[in-house]
């Protein structure tokens, strides 16, 4: 039986996966994607939408640094509105305590050599957000970052891999990950996939997929809940959170509030694996009074929906980017909740592994390797959690 | 937060099915939390009942019945709330169902005595939650003063009033309108014109089954042919054959334009009742994903349900218009059959013994079967589409909330946007205060048209809580006082 060859299959059509086909395929390969549901299901289209190289973990600020330029083209490179907007984010202290940690954050980053963040007295503060609660002290901030639509930009890029002549197989699920002599044999509950090439975007599957290639890869399923009003008029520009609360908050262009900041649902379990997030209404109000403690006119709000979108956490909160054991295979998965910002360039980070081209920026903290359980590299010992949330 | 409440039976509903379904259970011993949306029990059919239901005129027939059905809520063991919404609802599947209490509800209380957030536990729950009107897609439906012919109804019942000053104009098919129509001219009301979307054609077509429907059903067939009958001869202008209906207007409608025997019409118009027959509300056993099937006739989704109304969560039962529509009598029967057979599965009435009520009520059920397949059939709901000709499409909007025109989701459609939650991600159909609510039905019969598949296969729109907008400030209430350390 001779099977048609690809030069590479990527395994899971979410963002990663979509931002890896399309560079694929624009360097000359033969692209195929395999999606166990439906394109951008879970974690893509449930996401806040944040472009934020605000408070990254220092191994990540590069990279949400170099991707901030790639989302300033993206609308014109996909041929649609991904709904992209430089509106800034900004981290508010509540008390001088947490101004202090601010401080000492702003003061940290710049010693690493980057200055994108910036403090932000109190005056300035009101000044640019007139409506928040009188008792913020100040906030850092920077400027250049912003948001994008989640859902307008999972269709650009899903209309885009179309145009390029990738083709998506959903509602197909791999099944099993050998070698071959050419490359790599997948078997779905479809039809076989051979490609030269196999990347896991497959997100808060990564690691199931991972142990099918016999790769022990730790991930935890995480059901992030997220919260949507009805659109009110217009009170808050910059994507705002807050130092010492679960709190991310935006306003969309269409009016409504979107408020998440990392409180976790219920994960339903399925024989395949995690299955769905079902969020969890106590902690919803719990993430409301966080946002009305910020905004109290907020209190007359509607609240619309709420859900809960499945990602993979990493114990370390950092992504699992770069090859995996098996000769041919790369994983990108596991970003953690903040992975949208650094989805343009993932595609180009990854295209690059495949092809053994110098990559432009430090992956190493990234590697799958850091939690095979004899090697612990020296990378892995000075990745300290983020220590702002 | 309030201290948790823990109930046999949650009831969700207080119309015919549920009032009936809290009754069976209560009257087997067991402790039932009936929520309900209205400030006063009864459901649509009996709206108001508590005024209604002993008042003689021109409404009393509709209220048949209802007295009796309202004596539910003083039941032993039947805690009442009103004007509740349920805002999320889950039903724990095996392996987590060794649990005594697999349902969870949370709901919002209603005014007076402290508005809040609750949550209910139970061991099984009672969908009742009924009909709703079916969406009509035509340009200019979205302006002011255009309404459903249910809608309409609802407002005589609960005020008293009707349309006189002129101006008003129903358009559509289906029971409802031939008994609204009927209502309001009782009531001293005027109706300008009638506007019949019924094809011709539709009583060929139903005439096989009259036979079946007159012996299974004859009272509300005899009640049928006497609505037809003060129709035809109630003197108002009656158009037949109506297309190409449009609401025209700036602010507000001012006219009503469309197409009969061939020629435009305009008539001036400040209110239009406009109905296609209702649908089973399905916004809560979608909410708690559970499997529906797509009738044919009925071009709607209904919960997949056992004759006794059990759906694919075991410790879930629909009943009434919700579980499929058939009628207030049906409705009454089928929540007391639910309610016996969640009585039987908690334990509370043995198999014999459970047997011995709920045959002689599945016989009636089935007997009154042909007459709803006969009206079904005379009332066959039109193609989603009929209304909104090529030309029109842009200002047909199939979501209201979003202002997504029927032409902007073909488009999508056409882009590979081959499931409503697809055309939902690309347009937002269906993410406004609705939550896809009234753009639903119409959403899957569009898709499943434009992709040739069947609506079982195309699906239905994920619904997610809260079921119904609600006020940030009712969250904050059931927040504990202290949120704990990060």
């Amino acid at each position: 039986m001779s099977l048609p060859r690809h030069d590479l299959a990527v395994i899971g059509a979410g963002l990663m996966g979509m931002s890896v086909a399309l560079e694929a395929r624009a360097r000359g390969m033969s692209v195929v994607i395999l999606e166990a549901e439906s394109s951008a299901r879970h974690a893509s289209s449930a996401s806040a939408g944040g472009v934020r190289s605000l408070n990254r973990h220092p191994s990540e600020i590069a990279l949400a640094r170099a991707s901030l330029p790639l989302w300033e083209g993206l609308s014109a490179r996909l041929g649609h509105d991904c709904g992209f907007k430089r509106s800034g984010q900004i981290r508010v202290a509540e008390d001088t305590a947490a101004m202090q940690s601010l401080e000492a954050r702003a003061a940290a980053t710049a010693a690493l050599g980057f200055d994108h963040e910036r403090l932000v007295t109190r005056a300035e503060l009101r000044a640019r957000i007139p409506t928040i609660a009188d008792h913020c002290v100040g906030a850092l901030t920077v400027d250049d970052d912003g948001f994008a639509d989640p859902l307008a930009t999972s269709h650009a890029w899903r209309m885009a891999n179309a145009r390029a002549g990738v083709r998506v197989i959903e509602r197909t699920r791999v099944t099993t990950i050998n070698r071959t002599a050419g490359g790599i044999l997948l078997s779905t509950t479809g039809d076989p996939v051979e490609a030269g090439f196999v990347v896991n975007t497959a997100g808060a599957w990564g690691d199931r997929i991972a142990r099918l290639a016999g790769e022990a890869l730790p991930l935890r399923a995480a059901a992030l809940q997220m919260t949507v009003t009805a659109r009110m008029p217009a009170f808050v520009n910059p994507v705002l959170g807050s130092q010492g609360r679960k709190l991310s908050l935006k306003q969309t262009a269409a009016g409504s509030v979107v408020i998440g900041g990392g409180y976790e649902g219920d994960v339903t379990e399925g024989p395949d694996g995690p299955q769905q997030g079902a969020p969890r209404p106590g902690l919803a109000a719990q993430n409301l009074a966080n946002a009305v403690s910020l905004f109290p006119a907020l209190r007359a709000a509607r609240v619309t929906r709420i859900w809960a979108g499945l990602e993979g956490m990493t114990p370390d909160d950092l992504p699992n980017l770069g090859t995996g054991t098996m000769t041919g295979l790369v994983h990108a998965f596991g970003f953690s909740g903040h992975g949208f910002a650094l989805a343009p360039l993932i595609g180009p980070i990854v295209v690059a592994l495949l092809e053994g081209r110098q990559i432009d920026h430090a992956i190493t903290p990234f590697a799958p390797s850091r939690f095979a359980p004899q090697v612990r590299s020296h990378e892995t010992c000075l990745n300290q959690k983020d220590q702002v949330i | 937060m309030t201290a948790e409440d823990t109930r046999d039976v949650v009831v969700v509903g207080a119309g015919p099915a549920g009032l009936a379904a809290a009754q069976a259970v209560a009257d087997l011993g067991l402790s039932v939390r009936l929520i309900d949306e209205q400030a006063d029990a009864g459901g649509q059919i009996w709206r108001n009942a508590a005024r209604m239901a002993t008042r003689r005129g021109p409404l009393e027939k509709s209220y048949d019945g209802a007295a009796d059905a309202l004596a539910a809520l003083g039941s032993a063991g039947v805690d009442y709330a009103a004007g509740a919404t349920v805002l999320d609802a889950a039903a724990a599947l095996p392996p987590q169902n060794s649990r005594a209490n697999p349902i969870r509800i949370s709901w919002l209380t209603g005014g007076g005595g402290g508005r809040g957030i609750r949550e209910t536990s139970a061991r099984a729950l009672i969908v009742a939650t009924g009909a709703m009107e079916r969406p009509v897609l035509f340009p200019g439906a979205a302006l002011p003063g255009v309404m459903g012919v249910g809608a309409v109804q609802s407002v005589v019942k609960q005020s008293g009033m009707v349309p006189s000053g002129g101006g008003f104009v129903l358009a559509g098919q289906g029971p409802l309108l031939l008994l609204t129509l009927s209502q309001i001219l009782d009531l001293g009301g005027t109706v300008d014109a009638v506007l019949d979307l019924a094809p011709k054609g539709n009583l060929a077509g139903a005439a096989s089954g009259v036979l079946a429907a007159l012996l299974g059903d004859p009272k509300v067939m005899a009640q049928g042919a006497s609505l037809l009958w003060r129709a035809r001869r109630c003197g108002v202008p009656w158009y037949r054959g109506v297309r190409a209906l449009r609401a025209v207007g700036e602010d507000a409608i001012e006219e009503v334009a469309f197409e009969a025997e061939g020629k435009t019409v305009r008539l001036p118009c400040t209110l239009l009742g406009v109905h296609d027959g209702v649908i089973p509300n399905t916004q809560l056993t979608r909410l708690m994903k559970l499997d529906h099937v797509w009738n044919v006739p009925q071009q709607a989704f209904a919960p997949r349900c056992t004759p006794e109304g059990q759906t694919s969560a075991p410790s879930v039962w629909v009943a009434g218009d919700g579980a499929g529509i058939a009628g207030v009598k049906v409705a009454r029967l089928r929540g007391t059959l639910a309610g016996l057979d969640v009585a039987r599965s908690l334990g509370a009435m043995d198999g014999p013994g459970f047997r011995a009520r709920a045959d002689p009520l599945g016989k009636l059920i089935a007997r009154r079967a042909p007459a709803r397949a006969f009206v079904d059939r005379l009332f066959a709901p039109l193609p989603v589409t009929a209304l909104a000709g090529a030309e029109l499409a842009d200002d047909a909007l199939v979501c209201r909330c979003e202002a997504v025109s029927l032409a902007r989701v073909h488009a999508v459609i056409a882009d590979g946007a081959t499931g409503p939650n697809r055309v939902k991600t690309f347009t937002r159909c269906g993410m406004g205060a609705c939550q896809g609510r009234m753009c639903g039905n119409a959403l899957t019969r569009i898709v499943a048209a434009a992709t040739g598949s069947t609506p079982d296969d195309t699906g239905a729109l994920r619904i997610r809580p809260p079921l119904k907008p609600t006020l940030i400030s009712d969250y904050l209430d059931s927040v504990p006082p202290r949120e704990p350390p990060l």
